[in-house]
């Protein structure tokens, strides 16, 4: 059974056409993205297009964002896990009205919270991140499946990830009011 | 809080008025506010020595209010804070007069919240430099999260997916606390609202639509909170702080609260729940116990926050329809409303001379006993609790309030 959606059909045809570059259509000239020394080692990663966590380099717990200790062990001794870039639709909400203008000609978008379906923390729970689900409002819903994808700016030491559903699943769960 | 439960009062409060926009400073606007509180309680200058304020880096400080009200302070400082911070600063002022800092603390809040620093920065059509994103921001920003009701908004989402209620929920909050506001001459929004209105409103973030967000204003407000045998000597029916929460993570239990008094929220007559959103007002009915999680939209269903009914809830109108205080309207509402002396349209308001008609404009509850004030805020980005639930990034602050008539 397929599950492409139109999306992945995008993004298909763009990477066939060599030009990989999924857009949020946000303007990054207008939202510059200013790493730190405990975050710098996560945006390289994008770079190369891996979606990273923090993981306890002791006890093993993971969290994210990449704050500078284990909340579980207090440890400081930090490593990254690399997780597949894979997950479920926890929660989502639809931009409207742009706050920054930046944002003008990115409505509507979707926020999405997307827990990691490779990535438990020491109690089992999933890793939580967030981002832009590169979707239309009726292709999301809260239980789908989503995967990273890696946009290009145009400050070249940012690449930022967003995601993308990457099929569908019966008895998800949609906003339907208008 | 114990043996201290109802040692400490909160006996002064005043505002500006909401303006939009105020043309005036922080500082202007913080010094009539203070005025205010001090003429409402009855307290000079020489009187107050103790004073404190929250802000984003958007606001003046307290000893330039003090200056230049002719104040001498023994106390002063400022905090970052949000909307948990009124009601945590009060615990705080409780703690430093019980440790002998001061006698009578002070607490402002002062923004030009619509024509100066607005939440979120800056509208799409004013000025654009490049925004940079530091700190939580990187991990927010770049996903499109930039104004609170960006942040709250997939966690309501979800919430409606977990309760299976719809968005007439939030409409029920909007339309009760605008029914206040009718009650209120100085609330920004007057005319009163349907439910058929607020889903008809425009959407911001669904699922947050115009009417379920607050209106942001220019205003300054004060409070002013003393020991029980200060209070006695001053002007107001003193209101007695039973007990209060100070920035508690919102996956703690919320009972703690009544039982420092030994009541419960049975014993409430009348509720302030932050309403920077419609939604962000039925979480803390649910935290508080007023309902069981995921039950506050039957809980409002039909009214049921509206004065005269089972539970009146922002009674002034609260930041959806008086206006935007940062949190310190959901305080100095109920310390009138324990007074007996609403400012509506009753004549005699001032005395505590209420005709308890709604149709004339009255908005005094009926033999207001206890109130809870209840602050909300969040930390975007920091997952400090469970994922499993929607609750785990927000945060309360709150004050268990009794007045002299019961």
């Amino acid at each position: 059974m397929s599950t492409e959606t139109r999306r992945d059909f995008e993004i298909e045809s763009a990477r066939r056409a060599g030009k990989d570059r999924p857009s949020s259509r946000i303007d990054y000239s207008k939202l510059v993205i200013v790493p730190d020394p405990d975050t710098a080692e996560w945006w390289a990663g994008t770079h190369e297009h891996k979606y990273l966590v923090r993981q306890c380099a002791e006890c093993g717990h993971k969290w994210f964002p990449p704050l500078p200790a284990c909340s579980n062990c207090t440890s400081m001794k930090l490593d990254w896990f690399e997780t597949r870039g894979t997950g479920i639709i926890y929660g989502y909400a639809v931009v409207t009205q742009p706050i920054l203008a930046a944002f003008t000609a990115a409505v509507p978008y979707i926020i999405g919270l997307i827990d990691l379906d490779d990535c438990l923390d020491i109690r089992g729970v999933p890793v939580r991140v967030k981002g832009i689900v590169l979707n239309t409002e009726e292709e999301v819903g809260i239980g789908l499946p989503v995967r990273a994808v890696f946009e290009s700016t145009d400050d070249p030491n940012i690449v930022v990830p967003h995601w993308t559903v990457s099929g569908d699943r019966p008895g998800c769960w949609r906003f339907a009011e208008k | 809080m114990g043996s201290i439960s109802e040692k400490y009062c909160i006996v002064g409060v005043g505002e500006t008025p909401h303006m939009r926009p105020s043309g005036r400073t922080t500082l202007s606007m913080a010094c009539e506010a203070v005025k205010k509180a001090m003429d409402d309680a009855g307290l000079k200058p020489r009187d107050i020595d103790g004073m404190t304020s929250y802000q984003f880096s958007d606001s003046c400080s307290s000893d330039s209010v003090a200056a230049a009200l002719g104040i001498r302070l023994n106390y002063s400082h400022e905090i970052l804070g949000g909307g948990t911070s009124t009601e945590a600063l009060v615990g705080k002022a409780i703690g430093l007069i019980e440790a002998g800092y001061c006698k009578v603390m002070v607490i402002f809040r002062s923004m030009n919240g619509r024509s100066g620093v607005r939440m979120g920065g800056q509208a799409p059509e004013g000025p654009a430099p490049p925004v940079q994103a530091r700190g939580y921001d990187q991990f927010a920003m770049h996903w499109g999260a930039t104004s609170p009701a960006q942040y709250f908004a997939p966690l309501a989402m979800r919430y409606l997916r977990d309760s299976g209620a719809t968005t007439e929920a939030f409409a029920e909050v909007a339309v009760a606390h605008r029914y206040h506001a009718s009650l209120n001459p100085k609330a920004w929004f007057r005319t009163p609202l349907t439910i058929e209105e607020h889903q008809r409103s425009r959407w911001i973030v669904k699922p947050f639509r115009l009417l379920d967000c607050c209106l942001e204003t220019d205003v300054a407000a004060a409070i002013i909170v003393t020991s029980r045998e200060r209070a006695y000597d001053l002007r107001q029916p003193p209101v007695f702080i039973m007990g209060g929460l100070a920035r508690s993570n919102l996956q703690t239990p919320g009972n703690r609260l009544f039982a420092m008094a030994g009541v419960s929220p049975k014993d409430v007559d009348l509720v302030s729940a932050y309403d920077a959103f419609t939604w962000t007002a039925l979480l803390l009915l649910e935290y508080y116990g007023f309902c069981g999680k995921h039950e506050a939209p039957d809980f409002v269903k039909g009214g049921r926050l509206q004065i005269d009914r089972d539970l009146p809830a922002n009674l002034s109108g609260g930041h959806l329809s008086e206006g935007y205080t940062h949190g310190v309207a959901m305080v100095i509402e109920n310390v009138r409303q324990l007074r007996h002396r609403a400012d509506d349209a009753c004549p005699g308001w001032a005395e505590g001379k209420h005709s308890y008609d709604r149709k004339r404009g009255c908005r005094q509850v009926r033999n207001a006993r206890i109130a809870v004030s209840m602050g909300e805020g969040g930390v975007p980005g920091a997952q400090l609790g469970s994922p499993a639930d929607a609750t785990s990034e927000m945060y309360t602050s709150a004050l268990l309030l009794r007045g002299i008539w019961s």
